[in-house]
């Protein structure tokens, strides 16, 4: 027997209805327990300008906060690479009120809201996180250094699935998560 | 091993990933394979996992009577992390404070605004792995809200954590059969002319180490049947028409045999060549007391020199006096011999390459 983990119904009942069971939780606290979302796998601010994020796509991105619309619930976030300046637009509903200091570095994860026809990508943030301050270079080379190690074992696995089976089965392997 | 690639239960305390909380990626934590033998036991390539530590965001939150359930999400994955309520069980550490014996209101109220965490704070969290409904999640023993303003702590831990994948984690266990040890013939495979030649030599290695046999030539190691039988065993496979050819007869396999073992032998510094003529015969080097004795004077000569007062000769040094002595001693079988006469303490090494006789 082990301590009951059924959904607290109201003031201390039990959905199974008594204190100690051994029976499976109640399918709505199944759902509940079991609906984790997505991973929010780092992509840097131009990268998912150019389209390397598909929607509904759990993101996790930093970038300087250019405006504010408090009416819409929008964030422009921006950042320089190379001589281009990229800009993304993060619909900020589900983290407000925040504190928006224009000009400051913000880390946000979310998902891909939509693409639009003309490329712009919209996210909505579920995190939204000051960040001023970071070293920008060396979290570039952090995110590097980790995508070259999943690359490295990605490439590993796959010279031993071809060493086992004999032929190399095909499979979209997703870019390492970083 | 038996359960295909799973330890035996009685070497999983020679590893030490049984005892430490292993800083595993989320998405490898999800992918622990449990073991047969018992659900609380999960395997990350061989080696057994029962405790991780892991860094992430909380994206998730249920607040349950006697835990919080976070779900943690370190970029890789997302796991299910208990935080239980009660005193005894739940540990809160903030960063280098002492609780002390009776916390004060106000450390109190530090202890809480720590052990309460929302959506999008920092989580570091150590605790046991456990499959609840054929899903993994982490029953933390000790948890904490980390201060990350500048992700100084998040770029520290994404540059260790593949330096520990590729130094420790994704190694093989020590010990293991995954771990060649040196001088395996790689006995599994078809018996080859190249491996009969290895084998010869590492038998006539023992041969002479327990015979104490000083000087031998090849036909003597004929009229030695242990040997005679090793280098009789028939070749499975072939590879030229010249090993074919060696293979057919088997004095020529025997002959070639020896001759190739011996060689290898003087390659490694164990024997060497004392005479050519009429018969060639060779001298275990380590036997050879002439030998000892002639270093040790030349050792005891040169460190008289005053450039060599400090720290004594070098390897060179030596190696250029004795071989003008002995022309066939190779600079394996001078390491020989400096090995055995600093076994018997004629001789001292002062650094990796330099001597000193008293």
């Amino acid at each position: 027997m082990r301590p009951c983990r059924c959904e607290d119904v109201s003031g201390g009942a039990r959905a199974c209805g008594i204190s100690f069971c051994n029976s499976r939780p109640k399918r709505e606290v199944i759902q509940c327990v079991t609906m984790l979302p997505a991973p929010g796998v780092f992509h840097f601010l131009w990268e998912i300008t150019s389209g390397a994020v598909q929607e509904g796509a759990t993101v996790r991105t930093i970038g300087r906060l250019a405006c504010y619309r408090l009416e819409d619930s929008e964030v422009t976030l921006t950042v320089r690479h190379g001589s281009t300046q990229h800009q993304l637009v993060v619909l900020t509903g589900f983290v407000e009120p925040f504190l928006p200091i224009t000009g400051a570095l913000y880390m946000m994860l979310g998902e891909c809201e939509s693409i639009e026809a003309d490329g712009t990508t919209v996210l909505r943030a579920r995190v939204l996180n000051c960040v001023e301050g970071v070293n920008l270079p060396q979290l570039e080379d952090a995110v590097s250094e980790q995508r070259r190690f999943f690359q490295e074992r990605e490439r590993e696995r796959e010279r031993e699935r071809e060493r086992e089976g004999g032929t190399s089965a095909p499979h979209t392997s997703a870019e390492g998560p970083c | 091993m038996d359960f295909e690639g799973e330890p035996p239960p009685e070497e999983w305390g020679l590893d030490p990933f049984f005892f430490m909380f292993a800083k595993l990626y989320i998405k490898d934590i999800l992918e622990l394979k449990p073991s047969n033998r018992g659900r609380k036991i999960h395997f990350y390539k061989s080696h057994p996992v029962t405790k991780v530590e892991i860094l992430g965001t909380v994206v998730f939150k249920q607040d349950r009577e006697k835990y919080t359930c976070y779900g943690v999400d370190d970029s890789t994955g997302v796991v299910r992390c208990l935080c239980w309520k009660n005193g005894r069980q739940n540990k809160v550490s903030d960063s280098g404070h002492s609780t002390g014996v009776l916390p004060g209101a106000r450390q109190q109220q530090e202890l809480q605004e720590l052990s309460t965490l929302e959506l999008g704070d920092l989580i570091r969290a150590r605790g046991r792995v456990q499959t609840y409904r054929e899903q993994m999640e982490i029953s933390a023993y000790s948890y904490c809200k980390v201060d990350d303003p500048t992700l100084e702590v998040q770029i520290s831990w994404m540059r260790e954590v593949p330096r520990l994948y590729r130094k420790y984690y994704d190694k093989p266990r020590l010990g293991s059969d995954a771990v060649k040890r040196p001088g395996d013939t790689g006995a599994a495979g078809p018996l080859t002319l190249s491996k009969l030649v290895t084998l010869m030599s590492e038998q006539l290695r023992e041969f002479l180490r327990e015979s104490k046999v000083s000087t031998f030539c090849l036909q003597d190691l004929e009229t030695v049947d242990s040997l005679v039988s090793v280098a009789c065993r028939p070749l499975e496979s072939v590879s030229t028409e010249e090993e074919a050819e060696i293979a057919a007869s088997t004095a020529k396999r025997v002959r070639h045999v020896f001759t190739h073992a011996t060689r290898k032998l003087e390659e490694e510094g164990l024997v060497f060549v004392k005479k050519y003529y009429p018969v060639k015969v060779y001298q275990v080097t380590v036997q050879d007391q002439e030998l000892l004795r002639v270093t040790r004077q030349i050792i005891l000569a040169d460190c008289a020199l005053p450039c060599n007062a400090e720290q004594g000769c070098h390897f060179l040094e030596v190696f250029r006096s004795v071989s003008e002595r002995f022309r066939s001693v190779n600079k394996a079988a001078l390491r020989q011999v400096l090995d055995a006469l600093e076994l018997s303490s004629d001789i001292v090494s002062s650094t990796r390459s330099h001597y000193v006789a008293f």
